[in-house]
């Protein structure tokens, strides 16, 4: 196994299991959002819940795949972490936009939800 | 999570908006408000018209020739600036804005400004070209048959 194969099988684990690590934790913390959202609806919060991860999962991984190549293949181990670090780093960025992609959205869905329960803001002049 | 209805002020199902027909400026706050997606539906009635003294027989004390008037469908009447307050609170997109214009800090100069261009209203049609013949886009409508808001799928949850 040459050290290019190694900078990919490293570069897999750490990007799949720090992508299953967020998605989790979006998945888990989530739901309190969703199920105000939906008004206590909570068949609904979790479906929704389930689809938007699926989402996040879809994407990452589809970027961590198609930023899989590298360009000089690595010619010892020092270089196998330079490369391991640039990509992860990328990866982490990308990961830490799309969840707070994901927050934002969480939030909006719950800022509208609560803006259609707002009473009138201002009391009535009369009674006809 | 449902709407409060014990709130003393709780959230109308109708919008009944009394206009003066006869001003471009107030035909063309109307076609706007007719464009905007809605959280219930707003009826836009010319003030001087039947169906508008049949809903509500006292409009003429509230004195709708001067400023707008809305009222609710349980008979709440909102006037001048509180109006406009409404008719935005009724809005999927400025309802945020209409929260904002309530503040007590915005709703002084709120009302000023909605004062200020009830009264120069003619004048403001005139300047902008908005005559009412051309304004004249809609015709004059009764509760059951006026055109009110692009169908909106967040009413449904709403009305339920």
């Amino acid at each position: 196994m040459n050290l290019t194969v190694v900078t990919y099988c490293l570069y897999l684990a750490v990007s799949i299991a720090l992508t299953v690590w967020v998605a989790k934790t979006l998945h888990k913390n989530g739901r309190i959002f969703l199920v105000d959202c939906f008004h206590g609806n909570t068949n609904l919060a979790d479906s929704v819940n389930h689809l938007l991860v699926v989402g996040f999962y879809l994407i990452n991984l589809g970027f961590v795949a198609l930023f899989l190549k590298i360009g000089l293949p690595p010619i010892n181990i020092g270089a196998v972490f330079e490369e391991l670090s640039t990509k992860l780093g990328v990866v982490l960025l990308v990961l830490g936009a799309m969840h707070f992609f994901n927050i934002v959205l969480f939030n909006k869905m719950r800022r509208r939800a609560q803006l259609k329960l707002e009473p009138p803001p201002i009391p009535p002049t009369a009674h006809a | 999570m449902m709407p409060d209805t014990s709130h003393p002020n709780p959230i109308p199902d109708e919008l009944y908006v009394f206009y003066d027909q006869h001003c471009g400026l107030c035909q063309s706050c109307r076609k706007w408000l007719t464009l905007q997606r809605t959280w219930f539906p707003l009826h836009f009635i010319p003030w001087d018209s039947t169906s508008a003294k049949s809903l509500c027989p006292n409009l003429s004390s509230f004195e709708p020739w001067k400023e707008i008037v809305v009222m609710t469908n349980d008979q709440r009447i909102y006037c001048g600036a509180a109006s406009w307050v409404m008719c935005l609170y009724a809005t999927v997109k400025f309802r945020p804005l209409a929260l904002k214009l309530a503040h007590p800090t915005l709703l002084p100069f709120a009302k000023q400004i909605c004062h200020l261009v009830s009264r120069n209203r003619y004048r403001l049609s005139k300047l902008l070209k908005l005559t009412p013949s051309k304004a004249h886009w809609l015709p004059s409508c009764t509760p059951t048959t006026c055109p009110t808001v692009r169908p909106n799928p967040l009413n449904s949850n709403h009305s339920s």
